[in-house]
C-alpha cells in the first residue's frame, strides 16, 4: 500500500529512510527514484549516499555534521514534494540466460530442493518450456541493487510474471551468476554464496567484476543500477560456452540501449490492465 | 615512493589491511568495509603520529591504512626503521623476542621481527605504522573487503610472503612513547552493553518482544564475520501483517519487502536470533530490524568473542552522536615526556 504521507525513519546515527510503501509496488519505486534524483541534483552538503530500494529511499549523512532534527525537517520537506516522474532515463540490457543449467540442477538435487523452473511449471500446470517463456516474455525493472555488490532486484514490467516462495532455509552455496526467483523478484549472485531464492538458471555474462575486464564495467565492478531494465534471452549450452569464451577473452559486448522510459504511459497501461 | 616495507612471515589467523573504509558505493551493494573497531585503529594511528581514522561512513579521508588482527596476530619482518603501535584487544607483543607495550608507540629498526601472539580480552587488535601501509587504493580506500574480494592485497586476508609497502619518508620521532588514555583504551572492550537506537522496524514486533529484546541477555554464537554477528536470546514475536505484505515479502512473519540494512542494523530472522550487521554488511535485505547499534559501538561488537553475553541498551540519536563526538574529539593520547624514547 502506498502511504498517503511518506514515513521518515531514523536508523542509528547516520542513516535515515523515507518510506513510500510497505508493498512491492513499482509505483512506489518510481517515487523512490524521483526523490533520489532530486537529492542528487541538489547535491546537499552532508549527504553521503542515497540508496534506492523497491519501496523506500535510504539516506546516509555525515553523522557529526548536522543535528538529526535538521535532517528530519529537510527530508520530510523533500519527501512531501515527490511525485511519480513522467519519464526515467533507463538502460535496457539483454542478458543471455541458460535456464535449467546443469549447475543449478545439480545443486537443487544435492540440496533436495525443487528446481525453480520445475516449480513454476508445477504451480502453473505448464511445461518447463512454457515456464521459461513466462519468466522471459516480459522485461524486468531493476528496483534496486544491493545485498552484495551488483546484486540486483528485478521485477516484471508488462505482465504479472511468475512467483515462487522464498526457501524456508537458505542454501549455503550457489554459483556466481546463478539467477533466482523469490516472490516476483529475480535476483542473481554476484559471487559464489548463500541464497534463499529458488534457482532458475545461470547468466553467461558477468554481473560483478571486482577487477573490471569486460566492456562497460566501471571501477566499482558494478554495471547495473536501479532504474535499468533487463531482458532475459533464453539460450542453450552451446551459446553459453561461446559467450563465456568471449567474456574470458575480454571481447564480449553487452547488448544495451538507453532510452527514456515513459512512466506515465506505463502507469496508464497497467491501470487499464488492472481495471 | 613506496620502496620499503614489511614482509609477512606468518599471517596469524585472520589479518587484513584496513583504514576508515569507503563511502559512496552503497547504492551498488558495496558495503564500506574499513576497520570493524574504527576507534581502536584511530587510537593506533594517533599513537604513531598519523592522521586519525574517521568513523565509518564519512566523507573524510579514510586515513592511513593499518592491520586488523583477529584472534592471533602475525609475525612481521621490517626492512626499514618504523614507528608502530598496537591497540584494541590486548595481545602479547614481542620485538626480536622482547616484550613491547600494548597501547603505546615504539620504534622498530630495519631487520627487526615483530610478533603479535594470541589476542585476549577481546577479538581484534590493530596495528598502525607511521605513514601507513601503502597498498594500492581501490575506490577511494585501501581497506580489504573480504566478502566482495577487493581492496587490500588481492581482496584477501594476508598470507605468509606478502610484502606490505611503506612510505619512503623520514620518520617523525616525537610520537614515540605515546600512550592511550585509560578511558579510551577501555571503551571498545567494555562490551557487555551495546548502545542501540530502536528501529527501523521495531513497530512490527509485539510489545512483549520489545521488552524481551531490551531486558534479557544475548549471547554471541560461533558463526560470525565482519558481515554479521549472530546472537542467541529470547524468542521474538511479530504483530499480524496485512496479507498483501505476506504475499510480496514472504511467508515468514519476520519477512518485509526488502529495504536497506544499515551497518549495525539488527535483523531478526523468524524472531529466533539477532544478527548485528558489521562493516561488510549486506546493504539490502528482507527481514525486520528491531534496532540499530550506534556508530560508536560498532567496535564493541567487533571485540566480542563467541559465548560473550551482552545487553542492548536503548539511546536516542542525540546520545549516540554525543558518544561519537567523544570518540572523535576527545583528548585520548598521552604524549611522552621526552621527544625520543
Amino acid at each position: 500500500m502506498i502511504y498517503d504521507v511518506p514515513v521518515l525513519r531514523r536508523l542509528g546515527d547516520c542513516y535515515y529512510t523515507v518510506e513510500f510503501s510497505d508493498d512491492a509496488d513499482l509505483q512506489a519505486n518510481f517515487r523512490v527514484l524521483a526523490m533520489m534524483q532530486h537529492l542528487q541534483r541538489e547535491n546537499i552538503p552532508g549527504i553521503l549516499d542515497v540508496i534506492p530500494t523497491m519501496r523506500q529511499l535510504g539516506i546516509v549523512v555525515e553523522a557529526d555534521r548536522r543535528k538529526p532534527v535538521y535532517w528530519e525537517r529537510l527530508l520530510t520537506e523533500y519527501a512531501s514534494q515527490v511525485t511519480a516522474p513522467t519519464t526515467i532515463t533507463s538502460r535496457l540490457f539483454t542478458l543471455p540466460a541458460w535456464y535449467r543449467d546443469p549447475w543449478s540442477v545439480e545443486i537443487a538435487e544435492r540440496n533436495g530442493e525443487k528446481h525453480g523452473v520445475d516449480w513454476i511449471a508445477e504451480n502453473h500446470g505448464i511445461s518447463t518450456d512454457e515456464a521459461i517463456r513466462k519468466h522471459s516474455e516480459t522485461d524486468h525493472w531493476l528496483a534496486c541493487v544491493g545485498w552484495g555488490p551488483g546484486c540486483f532486484f528485478a521485477y516484471p514490467l508488462d505482465t504479472e510474471g511468475v512467483t515462487l516462495p522464498k526457501l524456508a532455509t537458505a542454501r549455503t552455496f550457489t554459483h556466481v551468476r546463478t539467477f533466482c526467483l523469490g516472490g516476483k523478484c529475480t535476483a542473481a549472485l554476484p559471487l559464489d554464496g548463500p541464497s534463499g531464492y529458488p534457482m532458475l538458471g545461470r547468466f553467461a555474462t558477468p554481473i560483478y567484476e571486482p577487477i573490471p575486464t569486460t566492456h562497460m564495467f566501471p571501477e566499482s565492478g558494478v554495471l547495473f543500477l536501479a532504474g535499468d531494465r533487463h531482458r532475459y534471452r533464453p539460450i542453450e549450452g552451446d551459446e553459453y560456452e561461446e559467450i563465456q569464451a568471449k567474456v574470458i577473452e575480454g571481447t564480449y559486448r553487452y547488448d544495451v540501449v538507453e532510452e527514456e522510459f515513459d512512466v506515465s504511459e506505463y502507469s496508464r497501461q497497467r491501470a487499464t490492465v488492472a481495471a | 615512493m613506496t620502496t620499503q616495507g614489511i614482509e609477512v612471515l606468518d599471517a596469524g589467523i585472520l589479518t587484513h589491511i584496513q583504514d576508515g573504509g569507503r563511502v559512496g558505493q552503497l547504492p551498488q551493494g558495496i558495503a564500506p568495509s574499513g576497520a570493524q573497531d574504527y576507534f581502536s585503529l584511530r587510537l593506533a594511528n594517533l599513537l604513531v603520529g598519523n592522521a586519525p581514522t574517521p568513523a565509518p561512513l564519512s566523507s573524510k579521508d579514510p586515513g592511513p591504512a593499518g592491520l586488523e588482527l583477529t584472534a592471533k596476530g602475525p609475525t612481521l619482518r621490517f626492512d626499514t626503521d618504523a614507528i608502530v603501535a598496537v591497540t584494541g584487544a590486548p595481545a602479547e607483543i614481542t620485538l626480536n623476542g622482547r616484550r613491547r607495550p600494548h597501547n603505546a608507540s615504539f620504534l622498530v629498526s630495519a631487520g627487526d621481527v615483530l610478533a603479535i601472539g594470541a589476542i585476549t580480552g577481546g577479538m581484534r587488535s590493530y596495528l598502525a605504522v607511521q605513514g601507513g601501509i601503502r597498498n594500492e587504493p581501490y575506490i577511494g580506500s585501501r581497506s580489504t573487503h573480504l566478502f566482495a574480494q577487493f581492496g587490500g592485497i588481492g581482496g584477501r586476508a594476508l598470507q605468509a610472503g606478502d610484502q606490505l609497502p611503506l612510505a619512503d619518508e623520514p620518520l617523525r620521532y616525537e610520537s614515540v612513547g605515546s600512550i592511550v588514555g585509560e578511558e579510551a583504551a577501555r571503551y571498545s572492550l567494555e562490551n557487555h552493553v551495546l548502545h542501540v537506537t530502536a528501529g527501523p522496524q521495531d513497530h512490527l514486533f509485539t510489545e512483549e518482544s520489545i521488552d524481551a529484546f531490551f531486558g534479557e541477555p544475548w549471547t554471541l554464537g560461533a558463526l560470525n564475520s565482519r558481515m554479521g554477528f549472530r546472537f542467541a536470546g529470547p524468542k521474538l514475536s511479530f504483530l499480524p501483517r496485512p496479507n498483501y505484505v505476506a504475499e510480496a515479502a514472504g511467508t515468514d512473519p519476520s519477512n518485509i519487502v526488502d529495504d536497506i540494512i544499515p551497518i549495525g542494523g539488527i535483523q531478526c530472522p523468524s524472531g529466533s536470533e539477532a544478527i548485528v550487521m558489521g562493516v561488510e554488511n549486506p546493504t539490502v535485505g528482507g527481514f525486520a530490524k528491531i534496532a540499530t547499534v550506534i556508530s560508536a559501538d560498532l567496535g564493541r561488537v567487533g571485540q566480542l568473542s563467541p559465548g560473550d553475553t551482552v545487553r542492548f541498551e536503548r539511546v536516542s540519536t542525540e546520545q549516540a552522536l554525543e558518544l561519537l563526538a567523544w570518540q572523535l574529539h576527545g583528548d585520548h593520547i598521552v604524549q611522552p615526556q621526552s621527544a625520543v624514547a
